[in-house]
This record gives structure tokens, sequence and C-alpha cells, in this order.
């Protein structure tokens, strides 16, 4: 499922992306690789989301989330 | 949750009862005068004093009544309240004194603008609860809050 | 004797991990800002002696890794590996370190001698953690310098780590990422092809080769260009093999294997950490809130303004004073009329025209930095993204437009940080039509010479209609000019933190001083030349009916007549074209006036019989809109890097302020049965 329907206060695990070179990387540089557990600290339906990730806080908008490949954990 | 920590939310709560009651009466009373266009004891109203003055309250209120649900949530609009309420205060003294020398280089009478120092002496009040809560004691056992 | 050689140090790191202040306490006042050449990106370098040896201190941005796809990151990267610095200090945030160390071993992998400044251990502490300095220096084979940079701890230690490094000129056998069998042999081939292709001997050849395999866009062309063909198939065959082997595609599976080694070092490197809230945790629980996020946003957006307006006031009526009495004893002091003039009203006014913006700006400048480096500013943009998207633009353009409500010049300049070119140049071009403070004056002016009772609603109005435009002009933009998407919300929130004062004076002090500089010598310039064309031909003292710009104004007058606007309305304008500021006062003059201010009576009264309160409230809009004054003008340029946009704010303000004008004069009319003020 896509990172931008998982709940707040979930966990889950990256699988991979779909698409987008350029943002793909910055995401990868900010530790969003494939087998890295993150945390949805905030997710309102509409607007970007927060999560936590390899120890930090990242906001990032919800057409972005929509393509990280995550699986529940 | 263990006594202690029960304990701390009772302390919580009141804080914030404490806060939320001072100035949510407050910021009433300015958004009736404002709105009104009345005068009290020099104090009219303005929209920015009603404003943060209302939202500082609704912070202080929103969860310690709900203080049984989770630590961490409670302790979060205390502290933001506190926060808010200090940065305003500190804001509305420099701008008093500001406005002091200002109406000094003008050879004006100053005449003292008492919504601006409203948040002010509200943010002291308030201001022990933050000594209370940086406490040592306090504090480690609201860390100790992350196993509740 | 020997020569004194300077010696490059580059300062690279993520973003938010105290580089700046880093560099400050390297650095001291010793600093120099300019531009990445090519490029609105910042560039600070300074210098620092340690030992009898002098050291410059290049600040690269801040880059979460070296790949080329961000500006910051393509900035950094070909300054570490094709100007070669002696050293390169690795500042590395220690609360965050599994982050940061994918930069740092990307910055080993290119062969430079890394130190890396273990920063924010404070941090590190809060959160409980531990962190054994020794061995990750070993398993590194880099020295790692741990420091508390706000509080001074760990500078003169990293100073002598640098001085050591900087001598121990050896080629170092670094440490770096083993990337399994199948990469390694395919980098090992890589690298005995890359003796083939003479450009690219330059660098580090198993950087070369990690970036070939990495399909790296840089390094691709780099061969390219070189003709270096039969390398760049090898390349895609090795490409194609690891992709077959691992069942990934490389550039994710290197970045896999990258943390992989990252993850083990950190296993015996740190210990500790409470999965506690912390304090910033909390403060987020409030501020990035559903319900509240956003009252809280604007709460502190307009305490922001009403700080630094207040503050600013006892500075601005200061200077105003000031330089009134140096105009007087000028005026009285110098005997030739037309030099006493110039000296008097067209140079001591055009100096003081300029020095009192400084405290307006001054002081948006430190509110901003204040801002950005307690953290909430990442806050605020996550806040605001949602409803920017709806109008095209990203979360990170608020802040700069809301800073335009005080004056457009810093706002312009406060777009830096907006990633995406063409989110960025709409938002420069909507900048202007936020009414700044300078402004005001007319719209107290008017109002109070035509909407007695109602001024408030009518200058509240003005910005309700700048903000209206504002958005018009964004969607447009983004419809027909600039198209495309904003770009998407990707930023860092790092923990809030107590912002340094004495930093953000310095940020304060630095970018008004660009200001200065900039805007200054514009707005002096453009005061003398009005001077000039209000005073002669008749010379001073001689009436300004005469004067060049009133026969401007007449010249011009019938273009506005439709809006029933007289020659001294559309010269007052002119002066707009400078500076907001001195519209009142140059409109006074007119009238005979001198010295006018808004509250001026009987300019007000000699002003309502020469509008309609239709044409009024036209020329109010027509102010809110037309022109923005030369500093803004010479802002834009600077940021957009070039004419074209300036030139195209310009007229595209300057037609919408017309066709503004003249649809409110038509509505009006219609509304209010007035007949048309001016007979064409």
């Amino acid at each position: 499922m896509p990172l931008a329907v998982v709940e707040e206060g979930k966990t889950a695990v990256i699988i991979g992306f779909r698409g987008g070179a350029g943002a793909v990387q910055k995401l990868i540089s900010l530790g969003f690789l494939p087998g890295t557990p993150v945390r949805v600290v905030r997710n309102q339906r509409t607007g970007p989301l927060v999560v936590e990730i390899k120890g930090t806080r990242v906001a990032l908008g919800r057409g972005l989330a929509m393509k990280v490949e995550v699986r529940r954990t | 949750m263990s006594p202690e920590t029960a304990q701390h939310f009772k302390y919580a709560s009141g804080g914030s009862a404490v806060g939320g009651v001072l100035y949510g009466t407050v910021g009433a009373m300015e958004m009736v005068l404002w709105l009104g266009g009345h005068t009290f004891m020099g104090l009219g109203g303005d929209p920015f004093t009603v404003f943060s003055l209302l939202l500082i309250a609704a912070m202080f209120l929103y969860t310690p009544f709900r203080a049984d649900n989770d630590g961490y949530r409670a302790m979060s609009f205390l502290l933001s309240a506190l926060l808010t309420a200090t940065i305003i205060g500190v804001m509305c003294v420099l701008i008093a004194a500001a406005e002091i020398v200002d109406a000094a280089l003008l050879g004006e009478k100053y005449a003292v603008s008492n919504d601006l120092l409203l948040p002010t002496i509200l943010s002291l009040v308030v201001s022990p609860l933050w000594l209370f809560f940086k406490n040592n004691n306090h504090k480690k056992k609201w860390e100790e809050m992350g196993e509740v | 004797m020997s020569e004194k050689k300077r010696h490059t140090v580059a300062l690279a790191g993520n973003p938010n991990v105290g580089k700046t202040v880093v560099f400050n306490a390297l650095t001291g006042a010793r600093q120099r800002m300019g531009n990445w050449p090519g490029v609105t990106v910042e560039k600070k370098t300074g210098i620092f002696r340690y030992r009898d040896e002098e050291f410059e201190v290049v600040d690269l941005p801040g880059a979460y890794s070296l790949s080329p796809y961000s500006l910051d990151e393509k900035i950094a990267r070909a300054y570490i590996v094709e100007e070669k610095p002696e050293v390169v200090v690795d500042v590395v945030n220690a609360a965050s370190l599994e982050r940061n160390l994918y930069l740092t071993v990307q910055l080993l992998e290119t062969g430079a001698n890394v130190v890396v400044a273990l920063n924010m251990m404070d941090e590190a502490e809060k959160k409980g953690l531990k962190i054994d300095v020794e061995r990750l220096s070993r398993l590194l084979h880099v020295p790692v310098v741990p420091m508390v940079a706000t509080r001074g701890e760990g500078v003169e230690a990293l100073k002598e780590a640098i001085y050591e490094e900087m001598r121990h000129h050896e080629v170092h056998r670094h440490m770096t990422v083993g990337y399994g069998d199948v990469a390694e042999e395919c980098i090992v081939e890589l690298e005995k092809r890359i003796e083939k292709c003479p450009p690219l001997r330059d660098y580090n050849r198993r950087w070369v080769a990690i970036k070939l395999m990495e399909n790296d866009t840089i390094m691709v062309g780099k061969a390219k260009a070189s003709g270096c063909d039969s390398l760049l198939k090898k390349a895609e065959q090795l490409r194609e093999l690891l992709k077959k082997e691992t069942g990934t595609d490389p550039e994710i599976f290197l970045a896999d294997k990258r943390y992989e080694f990252i993850d083990r070092v950190m296993d015996e490197v740190v210990h500790g950490g409470t999965e506690a809230w912390t304090f910033s945790d909390m403060l987020d629980e409030v501020f990035t809130h559903k319900i509240f996020g956003v009252p809280v946003f604007l709460l502190f957006m307009w305490a922001a303004f009403q700080f630094t307006f207040g503050v600013a006031a006892p500075f601005v009526d200061a200077i105003d004073i000031f330089f009134s009495w140096l105009s007087e004893i000028a005026a009285n002091s110098i005997s030739n009329p037309a030099v006493s003039s110039l000296v008097a009203d067209g140079i001591i006014s055009g100096v003081g025209s300029v020095i009192i913006f400084l405290p307006n700006i001054f002081l948006l400048f430190f509110v901003l930095s204040l801002l950005e480096d307690s953290g909430y500013l990442a806050r605020a943009a996550f806040v605001m993204d949602r409803f920017m998207y709806r109008i095209g633009l990203q979360g990170k353009s608020f802040v700069p437009l809301l800073f335009g409500f005080g004056c457009n010049v810093p706002a312009i300049m406060a777009t830096r940080t907006i990633e995406g070119e063409k989110d960025r140049i709409i938002t420069i071009l909507i900048t202007p039509l936020m009414s700044c403070s300078a402004r005001l004056p007319v719209y107290i002016l008017f109002a109070s010479a035509f909407f007695i009772g109602y001024e408030g609603t009518v200058i509240f109005s003005m910005y309700i209609m700048g903000i209206l435009l504002a958005v018009l002009m964004a969607l447009l933009l983004r419809r027909f000019v600039l198209r495309g998407k904003p770009a998407p919300l990707i930023i860092e929130m790092p923990p809030y933190r107590m912002p340094s004062l004495k930093s953000s004076v310095m940020r304060m002090w630095v970018n008004g001083s660009l200001f200065l500089k900039k805007a200054g010598t514009v707005i002096f310039g453009g005061v003398v030349i009005v001077w000039f064309l209000s005073t002669y031909p008749g010379g001073p003292g001689s009436d300004i009916e005469t004067s060049y710009i009133a026969v401007l104004g007449k010249i011009l007058q019938p273009l506005f007549a439709p809006m029933g606007w007289d020659w001294k309305a559309v010269a007052a304008l002119m002066f707009g074209f400078v500076a907001k500021e001195i519209v009142v006062g140059a409109y006074g003059a007119f009238y005979g006036i001198s010295g006018a201010e808004e509250t001026n009576t009987s300019l007000q009264t000699a002003l309502s019989s020469s509008f309609t309160p239709v044409g009024a409230y036209a020329y109010m809009a027509f102010v809110l809109t037309y022109v923005p004054c030369l500093p803004t003008i010479a802002a834009i340029r600077t940021e957009t890097n070039s004419w074209k946009w300036a030139l195209f704010a310009v007229a595209y303000l300057l037609s919408l302020a017309y066709i503004l004008a003249l649809v409110i004069t038509f509505v009006g009319n219609l509304i209010f049965h007035a007949g048309v003020g001016v007979e064409l």
C-alpha cells in the first residue's frame, strides 16, 4: 500500500518506489530505503504527512507519499 | 498509569485549569469590549490580544481535562500553551518598551497600552507553572511517562 | 622564509546540523558572502589562523548526499571533487547520526580528506544517546571531533584536527563501504577501464566507478563528453549484470549497502536512546495539529509583525527627526540656493529615505532568522502546504509572501529557501501584490479624505484585494506562463531549538547590509533624480507646477482620464516608482504643502475636491498594484538572475493595475451613479 494511506501512529516498512527519479533520490538520501521502518506521525487525509524515519522527522507531500510503497507492521 | 504519574496528572490538570480559566476569562472580556466598542479601565480590546488570549486559553483547556487518556498529549497542550504565552508576553514587553521610547522621542505622553500589558501580566502569573515543570524532580517523572 | 599558503577547508554536512554555527565559530567576523557562480545560492567563505597557518573555510550548501539531483548537492559535490580542498569537514548531528552518516560515507568515497565534526552532542545527550567517539573514528578511519558548537565546545579541537589532517597530506587508505562480491568485481573492472579515459583520471578511480555503476548523470555526461564510449558501454553492461544478480536497481542496491554499513556502525557505536516523547515531540503535537496548527501559525505570524513594527517605530521616528533636522541645517547654512536644495532636499533626503527603511528591514530579517533557527519554519511550511498547493504553490512560499506585507524586498530575498525554480519565480512575481507597509500612508491619506468613519474597513479591503489578486495571478501564471505542478514538499523537521540570539543578530546584520548596499544605492539615486525632476527647470523655490515632473504628469494624464484623475495624481504616482514612502510627501508638494504627511488635514481637504470617492478608491487600488518600487525590482532581478522576470513583473503589474482601476471606476460609477469626474 502507499505510505499516504497509513494511519497516524502506525508503523510500516518500506518496500519500494513508483516512478519519479529526482524526488525519489531525495527520499533515499533522507533514509527512505526498502527495508527501513517508518512511523507515521501525522496523516490528516489531505495535505502533507509527517513521518519519523531513521530517528528524524520528515514532512512530505501527499503526492510523494503515494509513490512510496510500504507494508504495514 | 502508576500512582506517581497519576499524581502528576493532577498537577498538570490543575495547572492547565488555572491557565485556561485565566486566559479564557480575560480573553472573553476583551472580546466583548472589542466587539461592543466599549472601554473598561483603559482596556479597549484589540483583535490581536483577543485572538492570542483565546487561543492560548484553548490550548490550556483542550486535553488536560481528559488527562486519563494519554499522558503525553495532555502535557503537550500544557507546555505549548506555556511556551506560546511566554513568547507573546516577552514580545509585549519589548513592544511596550519601544512605545515608551517612541513617545519620549516625539514628546508625547505615553499612554499605557493596557491591551499590550495584559498578555504580559498573564504570562508572568502563569510562568511559575514553567518552573514547576522544569524543576528536576518533575522533569524526570515526566520523562518517565513514556512507560505509561 | 616559508611561503604562507592558504589552506582550503570545505565545510559540508546535512542541513540543520549547526554547520553555520561551526562556520561562525571557526571564522568569527572574518567572513565574506557571495554567490556560487551562475546561481543564486549563497556562498560563504571565511578565514582562520591556527598555529601560524592560514585556513580558508568554504561553507558548502547543506546536502543529504552527493547525488546529482538538487542544486545544493551539485554545488557541494562539484566543489569537493573539482576544487579538491585540502580538508573536508563533515559536520554531523550526533542526535541523527544514522541519517547523517550517509553523506559521510559518500564523502569518504570521493577520496577527500575528511574530518568529522560530531556536533550537537548536547542534543544526543538529551535523547539519552551514548556515542563511542573513538570507536566511530576507528571504524571510519577518520578523526572525529565531538562538539557543541553553540557553546563553543570542541572548536579548538576541531582546528587542531584540521591542522593535523592538512599536515598529514598522505593519501589515506580510506575506509569505504564494501558492496559485496559481485558489485566489487564490477567496480574493479570499471576502475581498470577508467585508466583509458584521461579526463576521468582526475578523480578518485573507485569513486568514478561507483558513480558509473549508479548511472550518475553528471559522471556519465563527463564520460560522454570525453568520448569514452567503450567505458560507458562497459558500465552499461555491468549495471545490467548487477541488476540481474541482485534483483534490484543498482542505484538502490548500492544505497542499501551503504545503509547496511551504517547500521553496523551504529550498532557498535551508539547505545541508549529513549522512546519517550521529547519536548520537541510535544510541541509538534500541537503545532502540527489538525485544528490547532493553523491558528497557532497565524498567531505567531501576527506576533512577528506586531513585534517588527512596534519595535521599529522608535528607531524610525528617531531617524526621521534626525534627517529632518540635518536637512534644515543644510538648507539654512548653504547660501547658494541650487546647491542648498540639492544637498537638503536631494542628497540628505535621499540618504534619509534609505536609512528610514532599515529598522523595519533589519527586524524582519531578525524575526525570519529566529523562526528558521528555532525550527518552526519547517512546521509553518507543513501547516500551509495543503492550502498553498491548491493555488499552485508550495508551503514554503507562504512565509516570504507574508513578510511581503512588511516590505517586499526582504520577502523576495527570503524566497531562496524555495526549491522548485518555477515555484520560486511565481512566488517572487506575486510578492509585490502583498501590500507593503510603505503603501499604508497613501491608503491612510485617501481613506481619511474620502471614507470618514470607514477608514479601517477601506484600508483592510486593500489588503484583501492584494491577496485575492495574488491568488488569481498565481493560478494564471501557473496555468499559462510557468506550467507544471508545485514541487512536492519534502522537508526535514529538526527538533525545536532555542535560537541563538548571536546567530540571529549576525544573520540580520549580513542580510540587512546586503539590502542596504543593493537597494540603498538604487533608492538614493532615484530620490536624487526625482528631486531634480521636481525642482527644475524652474530651480529651487519655483512653482512645482513648472517642473519636469509636473510636465510629465500633464502629458500622461489623458491616459488616466477615464478614472477621473488629474495630473497631480498621475505625477505623484511617478514618485511611487522609486519608493512608495515618498508619494504622500510629493503629493503634498504639488499643493504647496511641504513636508506633508498622511494625517495632514489641508492635504486631505485639497484632495477631496480633486477626486470622486469612486475615483479615489480606484486610485488606492492602483497604488496597491501598479509597480514594485525600485529596490523591489532590483531584488527581483537579483533573485531571478535575469532582467526578463523583473521587466515582466513591471509590465504585468502595470497592466493589471490599469485594468483594475478602470473596472473599479466603471463598476463604482454604475453603482453610485456618480458622473465621471473629469471631462474627457
